[in-house]
């Protein structure tokens, strides 16, 4: 299937790579299918698209790979909407922005985009914990993750 | 806009399965106990607006923009 967007033009996205959010994004709550893919050129970033909306194309990073320490709790609503999962069969994708008033890369703690990799069901979950930053800058001097609370 | 006066520990039910307690008020600050079902997500609007923006940003930059930080990213992982 191909995808049409505003940043990346026409984007050719296969059946493994799609994904629905019963409950759409944040801010963007009327889309529920998107497909995940991963360009080469922006390596390691992966972009969350929209089959519906070429405007919402959002840079994400693994979480694992950006943020090693990060393990937040999910709560029993998120494993709920999730299909009642265990933690290891969930993928997590933090969204990603340039902030150069930050100092460089900035992922979203707060509200990481979780995956349940068998059924594709996924979810952007809010945390309840203030710890985790809205604008946590990856890597340089910035880096701790525990941030002054909202 | 429905104006409501609650005392501490008086309810207010919201449909058939939504309650929100007032579980204390001190010094202009409220208390709230809420339930809800699991699928209804309850948050502090200011978070959920922070999100909202983060998310329309992160939507509306450029990818030359992430360039810089896709060599970074990669020269990190090198080291």
């Amino acid at each position: 299937m191909r995808i049409q967007t505003r940043n990346l033009g026409e984007v050719e996205a296969t059946p493994e790579s799609f994904l629905t959010l019963p409950d759409g994004l944040v801010g963007y709550e009327g889309e529920r299918e998107f497909a995940l893919v991963a360009p080469a050129r922006y390596a390691p970033f992966q972009w969350l698209l929209s089959f519906s909306d070429p405007e919402l194309a959002l840079p994400v990073l693994e979480a694992k790979r950006a943020v090693p320490d990060y393990a937040p709790a999910w709560s029993n609503a998120d494993r709920h909407a999730l299909g009642a999962v265990e933690s290891d069969a969930l993928d997590v994708y933090l969204v990603a922005n340039v902030d150069e008033a930050r100092g460089g890369l900035t992922v979203n703690l707060r509200a990481p985009i979780v995956v349940h990799r068998a059924t594709r069901l996924a979810r952007q979950v809010v945390l309840s914990d203030g710890r985790y930053a809205i604008d946590h800058v990856v890597g340089g001097k910035h880096s701790e993750t525990t941030q002054k609370a909202a | 806009m429905l104006v409501l006066g609650r005392r501490t520990g008086e309810n207010i039910r919201i449909g058939d399965d939504i309650k929100v307690i007032v579980l204390e008020v001190r010094g202009g600050q409220i208390k709230l106990g809420i339930e809800a079902p699991l699928h209804v997500q309850v948050h502090r609007e200011e978070i959920y607006e922070r999100i909202q923006r983060q998310n329309r940003r992160a939507a509306a930059q450029a990818p030359a923009d992430l360039e810089e930080a896709v060599r970074l990213l990669r020269t990190n992982e090198q080291s």
